[in-house]
């Protein structure tokens, strides 16, 4: 009993540790790891699937048997919602994992050899960039196709530029330092010092980007749905509940303001996550 | 002369940005599945028809070739031809285009009204009121999808307390006031993300200005606290607040693709969505470029006022 409560004690102190370092970033990724286990076991708790449909209670308020209402077919708006987060939360984490290892790749050999190598890493790199993001988040869908995979790369192709920069950005700074030297000068290869001494010392702010472009492409996710470019009916996607809402929103607000609501609170969450890394990392500039 | 000689340089530079951009649009929209041909004819065409068409649209020449066509025409002011109505794209984008300028502009005006103020008195009193506020929206504004707080306000102030239309468009020239009520919704909606990425830059490079000594000795001269403010701070924290500005007009863009969906506003980039739902090629790789096109000299129109705020720069990016 004692040891069980001195484990707990030991946890709580752990957090509250963790809270003084950060409040930001300890709130911001409650929200998430909050968020991901209650949508990772959703099919285990909900008692309706998302595609379930009660002829009996269409456009029903929020009640006691449907916690957020249900929308214009009778499904459940939370159990959608919480489906919703399952593809918002893959095309995030698929996107920000292939935009981060391309980026992150092409941003070191640029930043590393320099050159022209350089330019011809981050010259089309720039090119990349003279476009604001959903346009060609919409170009690449709604030529491609709108599956889950192709919304994946679409937003990758326009991560992955954002990262190059960054990273190449912070191997310049460190690729000078003394410890970098020496190891050069101790006969390290190039794939050594790259990936043993100016990886792990540059990744940091390639890290707060990633925790920020995940919410970034929570919200492109959720727009493309919305325009009909992405994910298409009957799947719950966040951003399709939201335009299929607007028929109803005078009859059922809830059916738009949930799905945004919902959007909002995981994208606040990254953005929180992000600030309060940035803070730990960068000390003296909190609070600016 | 100098500053000359670096807007020349810059000019020059953005020849092989154009370039590559046009490359990438047409690579882009010709290189993915799909035939323009079959689109325009439908799917029980005949192999006869299909031929005749692709070879009306050049799409029979091997890439490169189209590409120089394409090119061509575009040099000339030809963005070509609607593939279903026959209509000129440049016609189409006349009118079009007007719509997204305004809505950008009008929302880049009120997110500066917003965003300058605010920062500003944050960082005069750190942790007061207005410290506060522009926290909040820092946070909330870029965490927030702009189509639904436009939903919102569409609820709230159009359907709800009637002091604005939900959706449409009036002409500049034919009705002002209808006009402005028509955009006020519009443009408020993209505004406010931009005005969270505003804010908190205003703060943060107010704040650095306030604490060098040039400021204590204006105020230790007796100068009064508005002009220390208005006169000598701002300026010399106006140069990463304009880079900003520069650098979130593509945001704008972007999210007016979005925003004018919402508003049913006949701007570009709803023109972009609606013609990419049916491939209509020509009209789509326009539109694009037009937006890229706006976004590059935005860009350089950003780093030439960045080279009257500060001399510095001048010599150094030639």
């Amino acid at each position: 009993m004692s040891a069980r409560a001195g484990r707990v004690g030991k946890l709580l102190e752990r957090l509250r540790g963790w809270y003084n370092a950060s409040r930001s970033a300890f709130i911001g990724g409650t929200i998430i790891v909050a968020l991901v286990i209650m949508t990772a076991t959703v099919s285990l708790y909900s008692p309706y699937k998302p595609d379930a449909m009660d002829f009996m209670a269409p456009l029903s308020a929020p009640t006691a048997a449907h916690l957020l209402g249900t929308d214009n077919f009778g499904r459940d708006i939370l159990t959608r919602v919480l489906y919703g987060y399952q593809i918002s939360l893959a095309v995030a984490l698929g996107s920000v994992g292939f935009g981060l290892a391309a980026g992150v790749t092409l941003g070191l050999l640029a930043g590393y050899f320099g050159g022209a190598l350089d330019n011809l890493i981050m010259r089309p790199m720039d090119v990349l960039m003279a476009f604001p993001a959903i346009v060609l988040v919409v170009a690449l869908t709604g030529f491609v196709g709108r599956e889950v995979s192709v919304m994946v790369l679409a937003v990758a192709v326009v991560y992955v530029p954002i990262f190059a920069r960054v990273m190449r950005g912070s191997t310049l700074e460190v690729v000078s330092e003394l410890y970098v030297e020496g190891a050069r000068a101790r006969g390290a290869s190039h794939l050594r010092l790259m990936l043993r001494h100016i990886l792990p010392n540059a990744i940091a702010p390639v890290l707060i980007q990633a925790s920020i472009l995940m919410g970034i492409a929570i919200l492109l996710e959720s727009a493309l749905s919305f325009i009909g470019l992405g994910t298409q009916p009957p799947d719950p996607s966040l951003g399709l509940m939201l335009s299929e809402g607007r028929s109803f929103m005078q009859q059922a607000p809830w059916m738009v303001m949930v799905p945004g609501l919902a959007i909002s609170i995981v994208v606040l969450g990254f953005n929180l996550l992000g600030n309060g890394l940035q803070d730990l990392l960068n000390p003296a500039r909190k609070g600016r | 002369m100098r500053l000359l000689r670096y807007i020349a340089g810059r000019l020059l530079l953005l020849l092989p940005v154009l370039f590559g951009t046009s490359v990438l649009i047409f690579l882009l929209l010709r290189l993915i599945p799909g035939d323009p041909a079959q689109v325009i004819l439908g799917l029980r065409a005949t192999p006869e028809r299909l031929a005749i068409v692709r070879e009306e649209l050049g799409l029979d020449l091997p890439v490169h070739l189209q590409y120089g066509q394409w090119l061509g025409k575009l040099l000339h002011g030809d963005l070509g031809k609607d593939f279903r109505s026959n209509e000129s794209v440049s016609a189409l984008l006349r009118v079009r285009l007007p719509v997204t300028i305004q809505l950008t502009l009008m929302s880049l005006t009120m997110a500066v009204l917003i965003a300058v103020p605010l920062g500003i008195r944050a960082a005069i009193r750190p942790g007061g009121i207005a410290d506060r506020l522009s926290m909040l929206l820092g946070l909330f504004g870029i965490s927030i999808p702009d189509f639904w707080l436009g939903i919102m306000l569409i609820l709230l102030f159009a359907l709800g307390l009637r002091m604005f239309p939900s959706s449409g468009y009036v002409r500049l020239d034919a009705d002002l006031l209808g006009n402005l009520r028509a955009f006020f919704l519009p443009a408020l909606t993209l505004a406010v993300g931009l005005s969270a990425v505003l804010v908190r830059i205003t703060r943060s490079a107010v704040l650095e200005v306030l604490e060098l000594d040039f400021v204590k000795f204006l105020r230790a001269k007796g100068l009064r606290e508005q002009r220390v403010i208005y006169q000598h701070v701002l300026r010399n924290a106006s140069i990463p607040i304009v880079t900003v500005i520069g650098l979130q007009f593509g945001y704008l863009l972007g999210g007016a693709v979005i925003v004018e969906e919402v508003f049913s506003l006949p701007g570009v980039g709803r023109l972009i969505v609606s013609y990419t739902l049916e491939r209509n090629y020509p009209v789509v790789q326009a539109g694009m470029l037009v937006v890229a096109f706006l976004f590059i000299m935005v860009n350089l129109t950003t780093d030439v006022i960045y080279a009257l705020l500060n001399p510095k720069i001048r010599g150094a990016g030639t």
